[in-house]
């Protein structure tokens, strides 16, 4: 199916759950649940709040399904939503306070006891994304995120956030010369 | 770095992140700095390794699940809605629906002014009777005290005679009083309210800045 074809496809669903029809709706969530998903863990780092913050997101939709624009793009609808819980429900807050105590770099390298749940691609993921953006504030995260993980377009980035496009820009250039320093200083440490 | 001022431009380094004339100073820039222009060559590839550690995907590990999870909760909300309509009245959503409170608020307001209004009245009526009744000239109907029940238009009565007496007033007039009341005078002294329902009828005649009232109320009844 071709993007715009699903575009026009979600249009029809979010129509369909105006008049209440939840089989449309669990169309809509299995399309949309791993970019949704995907998004999520970037920011949260974390299976459960990840979840969370999906499911929050899909109930908030249904809740207010009769104030959507059917042509409104649906994963734009997803990301806005998810920014905003995340910070709203003071996760943007959790992601800081662990990241806080990520251990350093050769300490995890060294250690030979990783748990089962530590192996597995997300948490690995995690622990990398959780070392590298150590400082940086919530709105660069998000934005970096947007931009350069989920690779949306700065008008996207703009849409979604609510932030004006030069401030976009600043953050994002701030995020990423804050990760670059920060995966240099890793592996200097490292080395 | 010496040349701090592009810093913000150099890392804005994919397409479409600088505007024309952003991106035309800064190629003339790096086309004449070198030191910029190496800065600019490190990040490019530093970046490759930042994407390197950052852009793996994240797995949904059981996405049938979240599906089942998040239709399951839409239907009980759902089904919450549908009982709130089909349970039709509920007086507590009622009680707390803004116009009602509004409603409510006005008339307790309403209802008040009347019976402030009411208190006045009933008390300078009284007063005036009282006054009527040592003088020539004396009208039961002075007293708005005809719309009382009977019971206490008995208390009226009582509570003028205690104040007159205290005072060493005649009493005379007040049987012809009674009478024009349909009261039996000679009944008044003999009646045994219980207390609380007195106080509460002499809070009703008088109101509660009153103090002499409840002094003649004890006088009239030690007399034998
Ligand atoms: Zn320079």
């Amino acid at each position: 199916m071709t993007n715009s074809n699903t575009h026009n496809n979600d249009a029809e669903l979010i129509k369909a759950c105006q008049a209440n029809d939840h089989e449309a709706f669990r169309l809509l969530v299995q399309r949309h649940q791993a970019t949704a998903f995907r998004f999520a863990f970037r920011l949260a780092c974390e299976n459960a709040d990840a979840e969370d913050l999906c499911q929050m997101a899909f109930i908030r939709i249904w809740n207010y399904r009769q104030k959507l624009q059917p042509e409104a793009r649906f994963s734009t609808l997803l990301y806005t939503i998810i920014s905003r819980l995340w910070i709203d429900t003071g996760r943007s807050k959790k992601h800081r306070a662990l990241t806080r105590h990520v251990e350093p770099l050769n300490d995890q390298l060294a250690s030979n006891e990783l748990s089962p749940e530590m192996l597995s691609l997300n948490s690995d993921l995690a622990e990398r994304i959780k070392r590298l953006s150590k400082k940086l504030p919530p709105r660069q995260l998000l934005v970096f995120t947007l931009r350069d993980l989920e690779d949306l377009s700065i008008n996207e980035v703009v849409r979604i956030t609510g932030i004006s496009t030069a401030g976009v820009k600043t953050n994002l250039s701030l995020a990423r010369r804050k990760l670059r320093e920060r995966l240099k200083a890793i592996t200097e440490v490292s080395l | 770095m010496k040349h701090r001022k592009w810093i913000r431009s150099i890392y804005l380094l994919r397409n479409d992140e600088l505007s024309r004339e952003e991106q035309r100073a800064l190629d003339v820039h790096l086309n004449s700095c070198e030191s910029c222009r190496a800065v600019y060559e490190n990040i490019q590839m530093d970046w490759v390794s930042v994407m390197g550690e950052m852009s793996a995907q994240p797995e949904l590990s059981n996405p049938d699940l979240m599906t089942h999870n998040i239709l399951s909760k839409i239907e009980t909300i759902t089904a919450a809605v549908v009982q709130e309509k089909t349970t039709g009245f509920s007086l507590w959503d009622f009680m707390f629906q803004p116009r009602t409170r509004v409603t409510l608020q006005l008339a307790t307001l309403a209802l008040l002014a009347v019976f402030l209004v009411e208190q006045i009245q009933v008390t300078s009526s009284l007063r005036d009777l009282e006054m009527q009744l040592h003088s020539e000239s004396y009208k039961a109907s002075h007293a708005r005290v005809s719309f009382l029940p009977k019971a206490l238009k008995s208390r009226v009565i009582v509570s003028l005679k205690g104040r007159l007496e205290k005072r060493g007033l005649p009493v005379g007039k007040l049987e012809q009083f009674s009478g024009a009341l349909e009261i039996d005078a000679s009944q008044l002294e003999f009646q045994d309210f219980n207390k609380q329902r007195t106080r509460l009828s002499e809070k009703w005649f008088h109101g509660r800045s009153n103090p002499w009232f409840f002094k003649g109320q004890k006088q009239i009844r030690r007399q034998p």
